[in-house]
């Protein structure tokens, strides 16, 4: 009994040191597993603290940035106002009439307060795309409307030079339509056939071509002038970059326009070069501007590539319609968006201001608060006004009379009926855009580990 | 005649405005300097239509005009602003506002009471 008594404890004694070494060794481990934990929550702490911090800077910088090019902007233009109005009004003789020699000391001092203005608009206009500031508006757009408008703008001037222009028909078929922003693609064409006719002999002309090359569209503005040097073509679009140094004093340019050319065909990821007439040895003067742009259509292929580095974005989707509210949403999970839904202004509000959202689609018309007003709630409240809109409407920001505060309010435009394809390059655009600029991080968001962990 | 008061802290700019409206659309042209004076204009005189600068020192265009959308006499004018300030993040301090339209500097002396007419609908 006593010897079975003895063997039994032993064999207690036995396991309860096993269970004690083994309780030692999985107690070891749990610490050593709490250790890494700890370690690597410490690490990540420091590191989102240290992106808040980048953020934030970042943020600080371009605000300061954009106040110093706003405050530039508005004490040169002060004085220009009165110059100019000041000369406009001698040089048209509505204050009665001047001696010839007179007349033309004013006319010279008119087209350089002129160039000047021009001059202040392209540097701010360039600045403001290759930063990002100037957004693109997106819709559908019939190519040979925006070439007969261009021309219809570009009339006077040809005709003051004595230059015929002349627009090649398409080739027979459906017209080329592509998606586009009207009003930058307009300044695109106004500004190479602006210099076109500038650098054109008298009697010759400029014919724009335009045509389709698969999923792109190609239009072409060809002039009959001195043409580009082979030493130039390269450098042409360069900011101030002249074939004669005398060029901007005498044709009365920037230096900047093709530039901006460059800038507004490769935020429609196009391309955009020059050619001589002569290049392929056909003996003919002058030179070939060639822009290529996608139709976009087919863009929406890319999209979801695109798409892959915003998966963590979130998208707060504010329509008061049901139906076309879940449409967008399922969309856009489908393509790795995290999305948050609101059936009405008040709601978005609340949301924006307190949730991580990274940009707002917004339908305009909405009972009780309307999109316009959402927008401007947004854009007053503190911990909402960076967060980028894209309005969703049956409206473009062409039609209507408010059409400036509204579009500089907003960062995107996506016309209804929905192109599904549209709307996803339009959010990738706008949060590529924006990313780095608009913090990442909602302004009222604090670091939990508990919840990021979970 | 049309009846306008421009309000600008700027006086060259007020001259060569008023000088426009009145030469070439033979406008009737009232000056104001500030918000504040310009909101006492606008009560005495009851134009058919206020030109104002955004940036004022004291009180700015917007603080104007929303000063004047308290008043039943003011708010039914309206009022166009002009601005030299043509940033995105500027306009967006004046979406929403509810003027009639916004004007940049410097403007074409000769067509500003163009723009101002189709901006109104007085054509």
């Amino acid at each position: 009994m006593i010897t079975f008594v003895i063997t039994v404890l032993a064999v207690l004694v036995v396991v309860l040191s096993v269970c004690s070494i083994a309780l030692g060794i999985a107690h070891a481990r749990t610490r050593q597993v709490c250790d890494r934990l700890n370690r690597e929550l410490a690490t990540a702490l420091r590191e989102a603290l240290h992106q808040q911090t980048v953020l934030k800077e970042r943020r600080e910088l371009d605000t300061i940035k954009d106040e110093f090019i706003s405050t530039v902007s508005h004490e040169l233009r002060t004085p220009l106002t009165s110059i100019r109005g000041a000369l406009g009004l001698l040089s048209s003789g509505v204050m009665g009439k001047l001696d010839d020699k007179a007349a033309n000391l004013l006319r010279i001092a008119s087209s350089n307060t002129d160039r000047l203005v021009r001059l202040i608009n392209d540097i701010l206009d360039l600045e403001r795309m290759d930063s990002g500031r100037a957004p693109l508006h997106i819709r559908r757009c019939v190519l040979h409307e925006l070439v007969e408008h261009a021309v219809d703008t570009m009339t006077a001037l040809a005709e003051a030079g004595e230059v015929r222009l002349d627009i090649v028909p398409e080739p027979a078929g459906d017209p080329i339509t592509f998606d586009g922003d009207p009003d930058r693609f307009q300044q695109v064409l106004c500004n190479l056939l602006s210099n076109a006719i500038k650098f054109s002999p008298a009697l010759s002309s400029v014919r724009v071509l335009t045509g389709s090359d698969g999923e792109f569209l190609v239009l072409r503005v060809e002039d009959q002038g001195r043409g580009v040097p082979p030493e130039k073509i390269e450098t042409i679009f360069d900011r101030f970059s002249q074939v004669e140094a005398s060029d901007a004093r005498q044709k009365g340019g920037t230096g900047l326009g093709l530039a901006i050319c460059r800038s507004i065909i490769t935020q429609h990821a196009g391309s955009i070069w020059a050619e001589r007439n002569d290049a392929h040895g056909s003996g003919r003067q002058g030179t070939t501007f060639t822009l290529r742009i996608p139709r976009m259509t087919s863009a929406a292929a890319s999209a979801p590539a695109k798409l892959q580095g915003r998966i963590e974005s979130t998208v707060l989707v504010v329509d008061d319609d049901d139906a076309s509210r879940r449409t967008v949403v399922e969309l856009l999970r489908r393509h790795g968006y995290q999305v948050q839904e609101a059936s009405t202004g008040a709601e978005a509000l609340a949301i924006a201001a307190n949730q991580r959202i990274d940009l707002i689609l917004l339908d305009l018309y909405m009972p009780g608060m309307s999109g316009w007003q959402t927008i401007e709630r947004l854009k007053h409240t503190e911990a909402t006004a960076a967060i980028p809109v894209v309005v969703i409407s049956v409206v473009s920001p062409t039609d209507s009379g408010e059409e400036l505060p509204l579009m500089a309010a907003t960062e995107g435009w996506v016309k209804k009926p929905l192109n599904e394809g549209l709307l996803l390059t339009e959010l990738a655009r706008v949060l590529d855009l924006t990313h780095g600029r608009v913090p990442l991080l909602a302004k009222s968001f604090t670091y939990a580990p508990s919840s990021r962990l979970s | 005649m049309r009846r306008i008061l421009i309000i600008d802290d700027e006086e060259d700019i007020r001259e060569v405005a008023a000088l426009s409206l009145e030469s070439i659309a033979g406008w009737s042209v009232k000056t104001a300097s500030s918000g504040a004076d310009g909101i006492k204009a606008a009560l005495a005189d009851r134009p058919d239509a206020i030109l104002m600068d955004v940036m004022m020192p004291a009180m700015d265009g917007p603080t104007t005009f929303k000063e004047m959308q308290k008043s039943p006499e003011l708010a039914q004018i309206p009022v166009i602003l002009l601005t030299a300030k043509v940033q995105g993040v500027d306009q967006r301090r004046f979406a929403g506002l509810g003027v009639a339209a916004v004007l940049f500097k410097p403007f074409d002396p000769l067509t500003l009471a163009e723009q101002m007419s189709v901006a109104l609908g007085w054509n």
